[in-house]
């Protein structure tokens, strides 16, 4: 007993002292990236290898993929240099940006050019199908669920087009839910606990094609034009901490990932993505002035 | 009042100078004058509720006197900064009705713990591993008659042995007054004369002060030579057992009109 | 009068304890009317407060949602590879849980001697008293704040100082436990009977030494338990992992419900379970060993001894702990930068009415969950305490008891808001369900464990009289334990003001929805403003309880 005691004392004073003294300063600098996808994402944060692999590979430099879930969290860590380049979404990449200026959009996938969100509402709810943003102001005084408060489509774009309507965040019946994500939205819309929720669009056409919704409880009410959302934000010192010219080769690294290759197809699918394309900052003007104007930004 | 009465002249080592003690208005002393020099063996008696306790605790400084003052060694102690206070603390051995003894360690920490103000904290902690000064532990378990409960758990031991621990642990504190509370209260007739002796002993082998309350009458008188007498919070009389008639007993324990 | 009555009823706490078990006072039992009125009134208030609901309270339709989640129990995803992700996942979450759980119980031990009543003001008089009273009051004081404060905020807070690295997790699991461990500990300090920590003192033992040899000893076996208690707490909260990338059971729970995938939630699930029931089991062996007297030599406790170290050494080494970031150059000019941010407190895009409503919100939900729990828990505490020489029968009521508490907690509250939402109305009802629920799961392990740590001699010496069964439960056992109980509700309601925070699904706003949507905007000065509420509403809460509980000594 008291020799066992002892050897544990041992190990765990040469455990504490690397602990203290690790730290690891010699260690190659590794290009550090991170993403937050919002459709499935557990393919993405349970299978990033691939990614890390292939880009390591490209670029010839360490690349460490973060697992993160939280969105402040993600921003903080990116605002700090810990993260090197984010997949954040048009909402946080907003903040992100904002709270790193000089921040560079490298690149976004071919559906977020033309991304959207859907309205759904509850077939009892007996709201009828609204063609344009005037006649979502029959979503006043209803209940109401967002996905999560951070979600560009679950929350900010559905938010700022149903402010369009005159329907501002009081104007439902009881405060608004934040489901938490869109697949919970669907849930509770079909559970009927709100009448009408709001998500991402390619979620909902992914879960009509799988067939899982119950359309006899649940259908969508109102599809909202365009937006741009999910892109890679990468930090503007990249080229001084990893070598000039990495922030260009990290962005040929996505553009060049082809459909074709087996590989390549893999890593698009778990963004589903058919390909990245690339993107400039004006792109997220808009979502930047909705953002202000419903204080998201300060 | 008190006098020089008992037979050893020499160093005082307890002062009180018309001190009174009250919690929240209720009185529990008065008045109360007394000397006590070293080598005195002193016992306190008088009716429940009489006072008996809070004079104990004028004596080692856990109770402070609303009025007047006490003095312990030439120091006082509710009024002593902390640190002086414990020095002379470390010279003052209390032995408690309840034992307060801690029943989750084994005798011989118990033991320890008349000790603990001389020792450095380091020391303290480190002996709860491994029992520091084991000798002289065990020479006043012998002193006590249980030297074979050196490492038994304090909770299995029995009321008289557990007061035998309590005296063995002032033993090592090598105080220069040993007070005692009650120490019998809470024993049978036999084993408290046991104890009793056994203090009355040490006192005499060592030449410590000892200053005991107690319940016993007859103990009192038979085995001390100051009998100090308290009765609703005053000194009743305060004089050598031989001096002490049936009727002051009577009176003292006679039923006392409800006071304020 | 007695000579002990009269000292009862005044000051020096440890002439009081020559006197504890006396009869209670008239003016504290007047008190403790008091109190129960009050409270009263809150639970009425609050009952009020909920019935609002959007649309009819029940839908009954729901329950085939319901029913999913649930069928999806009896097939939980079993694949290779997810399988493999679980198990590293509960590997990691133990190892963060031991660390977050060791440096909570460092705290708490320092703190807890520093915020209790006996270290402050235990055999002081006049003017080191007042100075003692004026030291504990500040103490209490300070420790409100990392209680207040959800751990996922710590979180945010440790990873914008610290950024990716695994103390952050540490830090965030075992500063706000700490806080609380050290609240529990204070309040175990003082009601250990005080007579040998006074003895001490009187005979000049220095104070820390008295309190090691006379205090310590006898609270150990509280602190023991409680230690495996935390243990299991920080399992179940390990989902701040996410927060720095380190994945964790929590981690993938989270990512499994975004999608509401089911089976994979279960397998989760079944792993938190497993980890629970083995917390309970190894906790319940080695209290009962300690309970007959056992000592380090025992095999079950020196065994326990060992695991416990080589625990420590095995996640020291699997989380590769880096203390070096405390000392970074950076790290206080970061620490500045926060305070920057964050003064002077804002109120964003809220108004002061708007955080009083949402703070009422708050205060109805929580109070509605602990009334939830504790009538749930008061109830099963009972069947599931494991007394001595059971019946067949009996073992099986324990067990099951047992197993159903564990699945109660082992569902974080977001799963139990989601499940309660598919049938029932948006409002606080759902949430106080979702949280009271949780919280029934916890406060029965706790109950339980005190309704075993009851003395039996009262019950048995009854018993012996041929006192009928019922009876000596009534005059005997309740008694007993429902001061414990009590101070567990009063202790829990604390906690659940906290977790108000993570069930915004609900649709009942709440100061947790205010301050979710403050982080989501990064306004960290509007987030002070929130946060300093809720450390209010705490302080209050726990005011409440220590008036609650002195009434009841």
């Amino acid at each position: 007993m008291r020799r066992s005691l002892v050897a544990i004392a041992l190990a765990l004073v040469s455990v504490l002292a690397t602990a203290c003294g690790g730290g690891g300063g010699d260690q190659p600098r590794e290009l550090v990236i991170s993403a937050i996808p919002d459709q499935d994402p557990q393919k993405l944060q349970r299978l990033y290898g691939a990614l890390s692999e292939r880009l390591t590979r490209t670029l010839g430099i360490p690349v460490r993929y973060v697992p993160l879930t939280d969105y402040a969290a993600s921003v903080t860590a990116y605002r700090r240099g810990d993260l090197d380049m984010v997949f954040f979404g048009g909402l946080t990449g907003v903040q992100a940006r904002q709270q790193v200026p000089g921040s560079v959009p490298l690149a976004q996938r071919d559906v977020d050019e033309r991304f959207r969100s859907v309205f759904v509402a509850s077939t009892a709810s007996g709201l009828p199908a609204v063609t344009d943003v005037a006649g979502l102001r029959e979503v006043g005084g209803r209940t109401f669920t967002f996905g999560s408060e951070s979600s560009t489509s679950g929350r900010l774009m559905p938010q700022y087009f149903l402010d369009q309507a005159g329907v501002g965040p009081n104007s439902f019946r009881g405060p608004s839910g934040f489901s938490g994500s869109h697949d919970a939205t669907i849930a509770l819309v079909t559970a009927g606990a709100y009448e009408v929720g709001a998500l991402n669009a390619t979620v909902w056409d992914q879960r009509l094609a799988a067939g899982t919704v119950d359309l006899t409880k649940v259908r969508e009410i109102f599809r909202t034009p365009t937006y741009h959302d999910y892109h890679w934000l990468a930090r503007p010192d990249i080229d001084d901490e990893l070598g000039a010219g990495t922030t260009g080769r990290v962005r040929d690294a996505l553009l060049g990932l082809q459909a074709g290759d087996p590989v390549d197809k893999n890593i698009l699918d778990l963004f589903g993505a058919g390909s990245f394309i690339a993107t400039q900052p004006a792109n997220y003007d808009q979502v930047e002035q909705v953002a202000r104007s419903l204080g998201l930004v300060q | 009042m008190t006098s020089g009465l008992s037979g050893t002249a020499g160093e005082l080592l307890f002062a009180v100078r018309g001190a009174g003690v009250r919690y929240d208005g209720v009185v529990a002393l008065e008045g109360c004058d007394l000397e006590i020099t070293a080598g005195e063996r002193v016992a306190v008696i008088g009716p429940s509720g009489a006072g008996k306790s809070t004079l104990i605790a004028l004596l080692n400084g856990m109770v402070a006197p609303t009025d007047g003052t006490v003095t312990a060694l030439g120091c006082d102690l509710a009024r002593a900064p902390a640190r002086t206070a414990r020095k002379v603390r470390r010279q003052i051995g209390t032995i408690y009705q309840h034992f307060d003894l801690v029943e989750e360690l084994r005798v011989v920490h118990n033991v320890n713990a008349g000790r603990l103000g001389a020792w450095p904290f380091w020391r303290a902690a480190l002996s709860l591993v491994r029992p520091s000064g084991v000798g002289e532990v065990r020479g006043a378990l012998e002193r006590v008659g249980i030297p074979e409960k050196l490492d038994a758990r304090t909770s299995t031991l029995s009321g008289g042995q557990k007061q035998r621990v309590a005296v063995a642990k002032v033993l090592v504190q090598q105080p220069r007054a040993i007070l005692a509370d009650e120490p019998i209260a809470s024993l049978d007739p036999r084993l408290g004369g046991e104890v009793i002796d056994l203090l009355t002993e040490i006192s005499a082998d060592l030449g410590t002060t000892l200053v005991t309350s107690l319940h016993d009458v007859t103990m009192a008188l038979g085995r001390f030579e100051r009998v100090v007498a308290l009765r609703a919070g005053r000194i009743e009389f305060d004089r050598p057992p031989g001096a002490v008639s049936s009727g002051d007993i009577e009176d003292l324990y006679a039923a006392v009109e409800p006071a304020s | 009068m007695t000579e002990t009555l009269r000292r009862q009823a005044s000051e020096p706490v440890e002439l009081r304890e020559a006197a504890s078990g006396a009869v209670p006072t008239a003016s504290s039992r007047r008190a403790a009317r008091l109190w129960g009125a009050a409270l009263l009134v809150v639970v009425v208030a609050s009952v009020v407060a909920a019935s609002w609901t959007a649309g009819p309270l029940l839908r009954p339709e729901g329950f085939s949602l319901v029913g999913n989640f649930l069928g999806a129990a009896l097939r939980p995803a079993t694949d290779v590879a997810f399988l493999q992700l679980i198990a590293s996942a509960a590997v990691t979450t133990v190892a963060y849980a031991v660390l977050g759980t060791v440096l909570s119980l460092v705290l708490g031990l320092v703190g807890g001697v520093l915020s209790s009543e006996v270290w402050w003001l235990a055999g002081r008089h006049e003017r080191a008293r007042r100075r003692g009273a004026a030291g504990w009051a500040m103490v209490r004081g300070v420790l409100v704040l990392p209680r207040a404060i959800h751990e996922v905020i710590w979180g945010l807070i440790f990873l914008s100082v610290l950024g990716l690295t695994p103390l952050v997790a540490v830090l965030a699991i075992g500063i706000p436990f700490g806080a609380v461990t050290a609240k529990v500990f204070a309040e175990l300090l003082d009601e250990t009977p005080r007579r040998a920590y006074t003895a001490a003192l009187a005979s000049g033992t220095p104070r820390l030494t008295a309190l090691l040899y006379t205090l310590m000893p006898a609270a150990w076996s509280d602190l023991l338990s409680y230690g495996f208690y935390r243990f299991e707490c920080a399992i179940r909260s390990a989902a701040i992992l996410g927060l720095i990338g380190a994945g964790g059971l929590g981690f993938q729970l989270a990512l499994s419900l975004q999608t509401l995938n089911y089976p994979e939630v279960w397998t989760a699930l079944y792993a938190l379970i497993l980890l629970s029931a083995a917390t309970d089991l190894w906790s319940s062996a080695v209290r009962r060993r300690r309970a007959s007297g056992a000592g380090a030599s025992d095999r079950v406790i020196g065994g326990s001894l060992v695991a416990g170290a080589v625990l420590v050494v095995g996640a020291l080494w699997w989380v590769q702990l880096d203390l070096a970031v405390l000392v970074a150059g950076d790290t206080w000019q970061l620490v500045l930068q926060i305070l920057e941010d964050a003064w002077p407190p804002g109120l964003g895009g809220a108004t002061v009415l708007g955080l009083l409503q949402a703070a009422l919100i708050t205060v109805a939900m929580s109070v509605l969950a602990i009334v939830i729990a504790f009538a749930g828990a008061s109830a099963l505490a009972f069947p599931g305490a494991a007394g001595t020489a059971l019946s067949p029968g009996r073992w099986l009521v324990v067990l099951v008891t047992r197993g159903f508490l564990i699945v109660l907690r082992a569902l974080p509250p977001p799963v139990w808001a989601l499940l309660f939402l598919f049938v029932m109305a948006p409002g606080v009802l759902p949430g106080a369900m979702a949280l009271g629920v949780y919280t029934l799961g916890v406060l029965g392990r706790l109950m339980t464990e005190s309704v075993e740590n009851l003395d039996r001699r009262p019950q048995e010496a009854m018993r012996a009289h041929g006192v009928p069964r019922p009876t000596v439960f009534c005059y005997a056992v309740v008694p007993a334990a429902a001061p414990r109980f009590v101070a567990f509700g009063l202790y829990r309601w604390e906690v659940t003001i906290r977790e108000t925070v993570v069930v915004g699904v609900v649709g009942a706003g709440g100061l947790g929805l205010v301050l979710n949507q403050q982080l989501a905007a990064f306004d960290y000065s509007a987030a002070v403003t929130t946060l300093g509420v809720i450390v209010l509403l705490t302080a209050m809460v726990d005011a409440t309880s220590a008036g609650v509980r002195r009434s009841l000594r």
